[in-house]
């Protein structure tokens, strides 16, 4: 299997976004390409919904054209909220096979050109349809786990809103993040009540962004690990646990197994924080901590900037934003500029980093693993 | 109140053709009504379409399939609370036994 590494990787700014979807792509590509010219072997485009989002389909074709790469191979990738990390990872499959020898990744969405009524029913498709049909949303499954894992672990509702306080402190050292602005403990159980116990300040928002990461053959400072996916039953009501995600167990098992490492050798990790409980739960199934330890990580500050396992230094999918398409390519980018040291002042010494991605309601998940070399 | 069962052990609420845990044929049976609930929220920013707040129970069922339905009273939100599965409209509604 040939080697795969990392080369450039791009960013735009996430909130909301006047330009348009494929200028967003444009923006995170040219900041990829350090706007040299360059060709590619191949176009990987991470969007989880542009038909109904932007009203565009044949979105590939649209951004090969958009950035001028004529005859280039494009393909869009649709995988849930992981649909950046699953591009991610079918690029790395292109260039590791021998087929392409240098793959262009972008992801993206842009969401926000809608009211939240109408992002919120898109989004619940991702819901199976009978569970969907009982009015059920992503942020009221989130909240069925939060109540379950509250109850089991003792977890109490100032103590959940701390990962929002942890994320937004870190967020206000990234540039690239929507929101910029410390929140406390009181501004969240102030907030709008969503889905009971979770408020407005526990989900992650509506955004607009994208990324772009360039992958090669060519050795570079940073190489691709490890890679690891897997599915959960669709329905919530399947699954044996309502505390810990079978998916993100086994993605997780199969990213260290292939990267030779263990949860202890990670030095810092993005994970999919769509809500507060699941800054808690994700560490928990990656392996960092035991069931029911998180909370004491996130209490001591083990998962902040300076603790041993810091977690989600760009701000998380809570305050970076989410757009959904663009999240799992947003958490290499970040993981890329750790291991480069160029994260600026939310810089974490590392050199083996860790992204995990969720799509659906925590049923089709990715780890990845990167290393400096 | 129907659950389908498979020989690889898995048993889920409602009628279903194939095992999402191994893809065997399974089995439709009938229980009782009984449920338990394992978790719970109230829903106040609902899709399109629906009315705020719903009410939404996570129940253990006989034999220990979970389903998600609707809660028809706010009293029975708690964990433990045991009550009984009733359809309505060809739609599902979890209500607590008499305190």
């Amino acid at each position: 299997m040939t080697k795969v590494y990392v080369s450039g990787v791009g960013i735009t700014k996430f909130g909301k976004r006047k330009e348009s979807l494929q200028t967003l792509m444009y923006e995170a590509y040219v900041h990829a390409t350090k706007n040299q010219e360059q060709e590619f072997d191949a176009i990987f485009v991470g969007c989880m919904n542009p038909d109904e989002f932007v009203g565009d389909s044949n979105f590939a074709t649209l951004i090969a054209d958009h950035l001028g790469l004529y005859q280039t191979p494009s393909v869009r990738i649709d995988n849930a909220p992981a649909s950046g990390s699953a591009a991610f990872e079918q690029a790395f499959f292109s260039v590791a096979s021998g087929h392409y020898e240098k793959v262009l990744v972008l992801a993206g969405e842009k969401m926000s050109i809608f009211p939240t009524s109408i992002a919120t029913r898109i989004l619940s498709k991702l819901i199976d349809k009978y569970e969907r049909n009982t009015g059920a949303t992503m942020p009221a499954l989130a909240a069925l786990v939060t109540r379950r894992y509250m109850h089991d672990y003792n977890l109490s509702r100032e103590e959940l809103a701390l990962a929002a306080v942890k994320n937004h402190h870190n967020g206000t050292l990234n540039p690239y993040a929507q929101f910029q602005k410390e929140i406390t403990v009181e501004d969240i159980l102030k907030s709008k009540m969503i889905a009971d116990p979770l408020r407005l300040y526990d989900c992650a928002s509506i955004s607009d962004g994208a990324c772009a990461v360039i992958l090669t053959a060519s050795k570079t400072d940073v190489k691709v690990t490890g890679i690891g996916h897997a599915t959960d039953f669709l329905s919530l009501q399947y699954r044996d646990s309502l505390t810990s995600f079978n998916a993100t167990k086994v993605a997780a098992k199969r990213a260290y197994k292939r990267a030779h490492r263990q949860p202890k050798d990670i030095d810092v990790a993005e994970v999919h924080d769509a809500f507060t409980i699941l800054e808690i739960v994700n560490p928990e199934d990656l392996g960092f901590f035991k069931p029911g330890e998180g909370v004491a990580a996130l209490i001591e500050g083990k998962t902040g900037l300076n603790g041993d396992k810091p977690i989600n230094p760009s701000g998380g999918l809570k305050a970076r934003g989410h757009p959904v398409g663009a999240t799992g390519l947003a958490q290499i980018c970040e993981i890329v500029w750790q291991l480069r040291e160029e994260a600026g002042k939310r810089q974490v010494p590392a050199n083996i980093g860790l992204c995990h991605n969720i799509g659906g309601f925590v049923n089709n998940n990715i780890v990845t693993i990167l290393e400096s070399c | 109140m129907q659950v389908s069962t498979c020989t690889c052990g898995k048993i889920v609420a409602l009628h279903r053709e194939q095992c999402p845990n191994c893809g065997k044929s399974m089995i439709t049976i009938d229980l009782g009504n009984d449920a338990i609930v394992l978790t719970y929220t109230t829903l106040y920013t609902v899709p399109e379409g629906f009315k705020a707040p719903i009410f939404l129970v996570l129940v253990e069922l006989e034999q220990g399939a979970k389903l998600l339905c609707e809660c028809k009273n706010e009293n029975d939100l708690e964990i433990g609370r045991k009550g009984k599965i009733v359809i309505e409209n060809e739609k599902y509604y979890f209500l607590g036994n008499t305190k």
